[in-house]
């Protein structure tokens, strides 16, 4: 991730025409560190209708996701790690780097790693195609597409144990279940109309309805 | 029968990274000395005090000044600020009380206590007290939104 940067009042702010630049590497948030952050940073809150439910505290997740996935950047506070995470000592000076400068970084990620309204309509368009009568598949498949189809043709669609499930990176999950969901709505489409639940009474007994209505 | 006390252990110093106490703080780390500026231009209109662009004839010139925040003191300002909103199922950030907090926390001083020493600004515990709080509040809003504005040009810059 890189981020410009330039000097204000003698402080090294981002700024997007700065002359400068900073770059940070992050490590993939695959979906078990997602899984684990979520339920690390989640707490309960009461809904309409007195009901307790689990929500993720964005900040925080936020913050535990640069101690996962912070490998390395050009700041001159090294980034130390130990067992797959940031040490407490290392946080500890990240956490007196600039606010804006860190949080600039982290939207660089989250950038990366979220699926975007371009690519949810690109994929929308195309599982349209797709998911048709008569497909013969998508000409330049957006990649939610084509994980899709190769996932689904290797694995029996989604016959992947939880562990390669947890070493999957969150993005390709992601659009993996926007597919998913996609496929279910074509499928509901082209589903035949349900047979009617209306019965009729004859003289011989129980008929359905054929959905003819007579006198109007 | 004499008893034998065991030697008192010297207390142990608290274990300091070497490399920590002596490296100084990086180009990157806020300290307290890093602070910017905000500048205030105001005339006297109608006896009304009204915000100019720049520097003239009859302006006066106010400074305002604020410490930097850090990674640490970001976050757990924006979380003091949300709150869950059931019915939308959504954290919502509430950006009036976040001003409000940035303001209480990193406004370190300004030059409105120069004709008038009733408004310098004190603080305990690094946050201003409340009577200065209350001073803030009873600026013009329109230099309070001046203020504001500036401020979040260099809070909000990520």
């Amino acid at each position: 991730m890189t981020v410009r940067t330039s000097r204000v009042d003698g402080f090294v702010m981002p700024s997007s025409d700065g002359s400068d630049e900073e770059w940070a590497t992050f490590k993939v948030l695959t979906v078990g560190d997602n899984w684990m952050l979520e339920d690390a940073c989640s707490y309960e809150v009461q809904v309409p209708g007195g009901k307790m439910r689990r929500e993720v505290d964005p900040h925080e997740m936020r913050r535990m996701t640069i101690k996962r996935c912070l490998v390395g950047w050009t700041l001159d506070v090294p980034i130390e790690r130990e067992h797959g995470w940031m040490t407490q000592a290392c946080y500890a000076r990240v956490g007196k780097v600039f606010g804006s400068l860190v949080d600039a970084f982290a939207d660089q990620f989250d950038k990366e790693m979220a699926v975007t309204e371009d690519d949810d309509a690109i994929m929308t368009r195309q599982s349209l195609v797709l998911f048709a009568k008569n497909s013969k598949g998508v000409v330049g498949a957006h990649e939610g597409v084509r994980l899709y189809c190769n996932y689904g043709s290797f694995e029996d669609k989604f016959g992947l144990s939880g562990d390669e499930l947890r070493k999957m990176p969150v993005r390709d999950f992601t659009m993996l279940r926007m597919m998913l969901s996609r496929e279910g709505a074509a499928q509901q489409r082209q589903a035949a109309p349900k047979a009617s639940n209306t019965r009729i009474a004859t003289g011989k007994g129980i008929r359905r309805s054929r959905g003819v209505v007579v006198g109007r | 029968m004499p008893v034998v006390q065991p030697k008192k252990k010297p207390s142990q110093p608290e274990e300091v990274r070497v490399d920590e106490a002596l490296m100084s703080p990086g180009k990157y780390e806020v300290t307290e000395e890093n602070t910017f500026t905000v500048d205030v231009y105001l005339m006297l209109k109608k006896k009304v005090w009204t915000l100019v662009s720049g520097s003239g004839d009859g302006v006066h010139h106010e400074q305002v000044v604020f410490r930097l925040w850090n990674y640490d003191e970001m976050v757990g300002l924006r979380k003091k600020a949300t709150t869950y909103d059931s019915v939308r199922r959504m954290h919502v950030v509430d950006n009036d009380a976040l001003n409000r907090l940035k303001i209480q926390k990193f406004l370190m001083s300004w030059t409105f206590d120069k004709d008038n020493p009733r408004l310098k600004l004190h603080h305990v515990g690094g946050v201003l007290t409340d009577e200065s709080w209350t001073h803030v509040k009873l600026l013009q809003p329109s230099i309070l939104r001046h203020i504001i504005d500036k401020m979040n040009e260099v809070y909000e810059r990520s």
